[in-house]
């Protein structure tokens, strides 16, 4: 399985891939921690998955300060950027946050839903104090894996 | 009626005898009278009392001789709407003549505080005062004056005064109210501050109360409330009664005792206002109408404005306050055509009034500001019924909607209007109201929807409610053609827009509204979100067809930027263009609307396959702005094309600050203050011809040996070779020694050192601002006030509203929090951020360990390096050697980061751990407190980032900035880096380009002064501004940064500053830079005199005039390219 992970909150993404590593050592996994890179690395690409973060930046950091501009929504625009330029692909989000510019997830989540509709496979909470995304992520996996299979 | 029917006289009888009897209390018997009896039986036993309490019975106490009276009696009587309106008619007939001088007087003084006389209006509030007695309406106009002729301060003095003389509750909270509507800029929290909680017991009647008489605008509703004022003055009763008779509700007016009562008043009272109410209600048939008044109506209904305005100019001489004629004289002068507005926005109110009404109905610019300040002028002097006439008006205008547009401007204005028809239900009765003005209008017309043309004002559509097709066709050509006014466009194009929308002509809908904005900027259509939600629902079925529209609609309906980004992409798309700047620019209104405003960096950023960096969409905006600068030559272009380059160099400076942080002023080390090394290098020098001199000897021996069979071995090993190792020792001593020398200097040179760099641009402040900042902008942490924590109030009680026990451990835990994150951080910066030698010992863990025993096979190297034979090749490889030590140190220093970013993390997940197991997670703000730790977690891992890029070597100076740019990047990093902003006024009349090597010098100094500024607002909170002044005077860069201080402090920062400038140069010589203790003055110090050139540089502080200020001076000439 090919996996974009669209995170750039380094901890996080490293404690994401080294469980989906556990999971399955096969998988590849692909970074991004940007809207920009995100886009153009889905846009180049062909994945089972992207997984996205909500919060992130236009830019990579490293291009400097003012790249760092944190979009709230940044996981919705980049599913609407690959939406508008036809790309295949399946997305989930995977988010620390409750709350987005006065919206929770589950708002968010369902607008993503209704644009996206087949290809949004729905949103998982991550939380360093508790273990249940594991869970949700294992099964969110099992899904897309059964589903290339069919 | 029979209104002897309405007259209990046993009732009577009875409030009689106990009149009559001595055991009772007569203010008694007058409270249980107005309690229990209605108008009648009050008149009926009025009629009845003995003259003796004639006076009693007509509530004389109301008559009011001092301020202290006012509210002093209690009288609480009962009854329903009706009840309470007879009563106070009977008080007011009781009083008639007094009211009949007010209204007389109240007209007067309104006129003359409307034409700024506030002398006259004084005299004549103070006549009122004399003659009708004291009432809190004189007061609040008294205080009101005072603000307008003397000022904020005076108004509070006076206010102070009167809340001084009386102990009522009432009346205090009158006069304050009094106070704060006195302003004309409008307080917009003011109902916030005036009303009270509707939990408490008299919440409701309360905020009625106050309502009613200061934030009238707000509506009035019927109430219990009203019969407060029998308790104020006999002015205030009168006033409040006024209040009422307009606001009641339907069924009050249809019910026939209201009529009777107000025959009775309007036959006492001789007030223009009571007639006209009169006149609506069918009490009175007909009122007289001004000649002149209607003159200038007649005028304005045919077009003949030039007319309307010299008569009405003659009418408002004596007329001020005739709202409607001052609005047809205003309308008629945009009708005419002028459009130079040349009333005094400065001068009277009457003056500020036309000058916002002028420009509001011109309605060439933003028409937010008019009627901002319109409406304050008019909430302030809400007590004069045409002020209340204008007020509608302008709200209705601002609502927009041309249907109600009347709808309440029969309840004010003391003349008969058009527009009081609206007060009829039915279409008959509307026409007869304006047959009864005496108009050359034909009513009837207003209601013939077939007509051609609509009247200005289309009071079609308010008055006569006509809403079909007709009009709205009528309305689309009119405002095609360019007939609507200015004053109406609003509204009429609101109202085609949603006409549109509502027959799912969605298409229409959005192109019209595009239309319209794009040709007129200052049209503000209303769009409902319901509305808004109807189109973007239409998305896909309009994108193709309205490409270009789409874009600029879901601009101008501040869309989410994604939907605003989405549809320019399309319209890119649509046209075949990559990129907008490659649109070509042809005149076209919509496409140039399109580049300047969609276009925007803000959408450019989310562009991400196009641009790849901020930098590129930069460029991008400026390839825009140039083309459009190119056709059409405007100055807002190249304005923002120069904005654009300064924030792109800004960009490029910031990046500079943060990687020249690490830096060690080798050139200037070199050429003074190497002196001692340079002594060693030729001891070294001589050592090394000393020991080659042995080696030749030797060599010789050896080879005159050799040839007889002879081995040197035992000669050199007995005599020579200890001699040589001695030697030999002796010369890496010297070379150990000029080392230590140069390394010294690199390090700890007070000018140029490496420590010198790191205590400047990394530990003084900057490193802790950074690491701080972003548990401050959560509200994770509190600041240290007297050596303590202060209390985490934001989370603690804002937010998850705890007491008791489970506040006592959060705010524990909250104080342990912040002890920890700055015990973290001043670790870093005390422990690790530091240089240590064989010599300095007391920071054992210091990255930056440059001990002589870490460089023991360097020196050992460098001794054998036979070719390194003159003192520049030999301190360039020193240098060369420590720099390579301080690569690997930067190493250490970075890791060191990386367990700082560790700690911090673990810090923040246990933080959320133990609030969570104390707040629960049910707590409704458990979640934002959640997504706080989430947002500072990864802020955090961007300021590691940042801080980690400070940690690299970089001697790049090939660039040239200007003063201002220094600022701009210092104003920028510190306010992003505090939570606590500070606010700067900089006037930079300096244009030359400095050599990049002084960048950060300049900026450090900076950085430096604007930092102590910061923290001392941040301690006392004086506000103000922190002003730079930067000005070129004789070949010299004058700079004078100033801030506002502490007034009890003067004197002692008086000392300070004299203390500083005296001990600077001793304290900078005896190597104090290295602490940071001195407000960073020796490195200013340092800066000026060392690094920015010439010994005739001056800095000194100085306090002047409640300020602190710090003058530099420096000699331009060597710092320009």
């Amino acid at each position: 399985m090919k996996i974009l992970f669209i995170e750039d909150d380094k901890y996080k993404r490293e404690s994401v891939i080294s469980y989906i590593k556990s999971l399955n050592r096969n998988t590849l996994i692909d970074t991004a921690a940007s809207i920009e890179s995100g886009v153009q690395m889905g846009v180049d690409n062909l994945y089972d998955l992207i997984l996205l973060d909500m919060t992130i930046p236009n830019f990579d950091i490293s291009e400097g300060r003012v790249g760092g501009q944190s979009f709230k929504n940044g996981g919705e625009i980049i599913v609407r950027e690959l939406l508008d330029e036809d790309v295949d692909f399946k997305c989930a989000v995977l988010t620390q946050y409750e709350t987005f510019n006065n919206e929770t997830i589950e708002q968010i989540s369902e607008r993503i839903s209704m644009r996206c509709e087949e290809k949004y496979l729905g949103y998982i909470k991550y939380n360093k104090l508790d273990e249940e995304w594991k869970d949700n992520l294992k099964h969110l996996l099992e899904n897309v894996k059964n589903n290339n299979n069919r | 009626m029979n209104y002897k029917e309405m007259i209990d006289k046993n009732k009577v009888k009875s409030i009689l005898l106990y009149l009559n009897d001595p055991t009772y209390i007569k203010k008694t018997v007058l409270a249980e009278a107005l309690d229990v009896c209605n108008y009648f039986e009050l008149d009926y036993l009025y009629a009845k009392v003995p003259s003796l309490y004639k006076g009693l019975f007509s509530l004389s106490y109301l008559v009011r001789k001092d301020i202290s009276q006012l509210f002093k009696t209690n009288f609480h009587p009962g009854g329903n709407t009706i009840d309470y309106i007879g009563k106070l008619i009977y008080v007011v007939k009781r009083n008639a003549g007094l009211i009949n001088k007010y209204v007389l007087l109240k007209r007067d003084i309104e006129r003359n505080v409307v034409l700024g006389n506030y002398q006259v209006a004084r005299d004549l509030i103070t006549k009122a005062n004399t003659e009708i007695g004291r009432s809190y309406w004189a007061t609040a106009f008294e205080i009101k004056i005072e603000r307008l002729q003397h000022g904020q301060q005076a108004a509070i003095e006076l206010h102070n005064k009167y809340y001084a003389a009386n102990e009522s509750f009432w009346f205090r909270r009158f006069c304050t109210a009094a106070y704060y509507t006195s302003s004309f800029d409008y307080v917009t929290d003011l109902p916030k501050r005036l009303y009270t909680s509707t939990e408490y017991e008299y919440g409701v009647t309360y905020n009625a109360i106050i309502q009613a008489h200061f934030l009238a605008y707000e509506g009035i509703e019927e109430g219990g409330w009203m019969y407060w004022d029998i308790n104020s003055s006999i002015i205030d009763l009168y006033n409040n009664l006024l209040n009422v008779l307009p606001n009641l509700k339907k069924e009050t007016y249809a019910d026939e005792m209201l009529k009777v009562l107000l025959t009775v008043l309007q036959e006492t009272i001789s007030d223009p206002y009571i007639k006209r109410l009169s006149c609506l209600l069918g009490i009175e048939n007909k009122t007289e109408q001004s000649d002149a008044r209607n003159l200038i109506i007649n005028n304005y209904l045919k077009n003949k404005y030039s007319e309307v305005i010299a008569h009405a100019q003659t009418y408002l001489e004596t007329n001020p306050l005739d709202a409607e004629i001052l609005l047809l004289s205003i309308k008629s002068k945009v009708f005419s055509g002028d459009v130079e507005n040349l009333f005094n926005k400065n001068g009277s109110i009457y003056d500020k009034i036309r000058y916002h009404l002028f420009a509001l109905f011109l309605h060439n610019d933003d028409t937010t500001f008019h009627y901002r300040k319109l409406k304050g002028i008019c909430r302030s002097l809400y007590e004069s019924y045409e002020i209340r006439y204008l007020y509608s008006y302008i709200v209705a205008l601002e609502r927009k909607d041309l249907w109600s547009m009347c709808n309440n401007a029969w309840k004010y204005s003391n003349y008969r209007n058009i527009s009081d028809a609206v007060f009829f239900d039915s279409l008959q009765d509307r026409i007869s109201y304006i047959d009864s003005l005496g108009l050359d209008i034909c009513a009837e017309e207003l209601f013939n929807t077939t007509k051609d043309k609509l009247t200005n004002d289309c009071w079609e559509l308010s008055i006569a409610g006509n809403k079909g097709v007709d009009i709205t066709n009528k309305l689309i050509d009119g405002i095609n053609a360019g007939l609507v006014p200015g004053f109406t466009k609003d509204a009429v194009a609101s109202h085609i827009f949603s006409y549109y929308v509502e027959n799912k002509e969605i298409e229409k809908a959005v192109s019209f509204l595009v239309d319209q904005q794009v040709n007129d900027y200052a049209l503000d259509i209303t769009v409902t979100e319901e509305q808004k939600k109807i189109i973007q629902d239409c998305h896909e079925e309009i994108i193709t067809s309205i490409p270009l529209d789409l874009p600029i609609y879901y601009y101008l309906t501040n869309a989410d930027v994604d939907t605003v980004y989405l549809a320019y992409k399309n319209y890119l798309r649509s046209i075949g263009v990559k990129k907008a700047s490659e649109i070509k620019i042809d005149g076209n209104e919509k496409v140039s609307f399109f580049l300047t405003f969609v276009a925007s960096q803000k959408i450019l950023t989310l562009h991400v396959l196009r641009f790849k960096k901020v930098e590129d969409v930069m460029n991008e905006r400026i390839a825009i702005c140039q083309n459009l600068n190119d056709f059409y030559d405007k100055k807002v272009y190249a304005d923002e094309i120069a904005g654009i380059i300064r924030d792109l160099r800004i960009l490029e400076l910031n990046k500079k600050v943060d990687d020249s942080k690490i830096y060690v002023d080798i050139q200037s080390i070199k050429d003074s203050d190497l002196d001692e090394a340079k002594a060693l290098f030729m001891m070294y020098e001589q050592s090394s011809k000393n020991i080659n001199l042995l080696e030749e000897n030797i060599n010789q021996l050896i080879a005159l040996l050799a040839p007889i069979g002879l081995s040197a071995d035992v000669y050199v090993n007995i005599n020579g070779y200890n001699q040589s190792t001695e030697k030999m020792k002796y010369h890496k001593e010297l070379l150990t020694k000029m080392f230590v020398q140069v390394r010294d200097q690199f390090l700890l040179n007070p000018k140029s050192g490496l420590d010198n760099y790191l205590s400047t641009r990394i530990r003084h402040g900057t490193l802790i601002n950074q690491l701080r900042n972003h548990f401050e902008t959560n509200n994770l942490i509190t600041n240290k006030k007297g050596g303590e924590y202060s209390l985490n109030d934001y989370w603690i009680t804002k937010k998850f509203k705890l007491a008791n026990n489970p506040a006592l451990q959060c705010a524990k835990r909250f104080t342990e929090f912040s002890n920890r994150i700055d015990s973290i951080i001043f670790e870093f910066k005390d422990t690790y951020v530091q240089v240590s030698t064989e010599n300095i010992k007391d920071k054992a863990n210091a990255c930056f360990n440059y001990d002589i025993s870490c460089f023991e096979q360097d020196i050992n190297e460098l001794q054998l390096r036979t070719e390194l034979n003159s003192y520049e090749a030999i301190l360039s490889e020193i240098f060369n050697i420590l720099w390579l030590h301080t690569d690997d140190c930067l190493v250490i220093v970075r890791n060191r980061v990386a367990h700082v970013q560790k700690d911090m993390l673990e810090e923040l997940h246990s933080l959320e751990k133990d609030i969570t197991d104390i707040v629960g997670r049910t707590n409704t703000t458990w979640a934002s407190f959640h997504d706080a730790i989430t947002l500072c977690c990864n802020e955090i891992q961007n300021d590691i980032e940042v801080v980690n890029r400070w940690f690299n070597r970089s001697d790049s100076v090939d660039f040239s900035f200007t003063i201002g740019q220094v600022i701009d990047t210092c104003n920028g990093f510190i306010n992003s880096n505090n939570k606590f902003r500070l606010e700067t006024k900089v006037d930079c009349q300096s244009q030359s380009e400095i050599k990049g090597r002084y960048f950060s010098t300049l900026y450090d100094m900076f950085h430096d002064m604007l930092n102590n500024v910061l923290y001392y607002e941040k301690e006392k909170s004086i506000g103000g501004f922190c002003k730079i002044d930067i000005m070129e005077i004789n070949d010299y860069l004058n700079i004078r940064v100033s801030n506002p201080i502490d007034s009890s402090e003067e004197e002692k920062l008086i000392e300070k500053a004299k203390e500083i400038n005296d001990n600077l140069d001793t304290l900078f010589r005896g190597g104090r830079s290295r602490t940071e203790g001195n407000s960073g003055c020796i490195k200013i110090f340092n800066a000026v005199h060392n690094h920015l050139g010439t010994r005739s540089n001056d800095y000194i502080n100085s306090v002047e005039n409640g300020e602190f200020i710090v003058k530099i001076s420096l000699e331009l000439k060597p710092l320009v390219v």
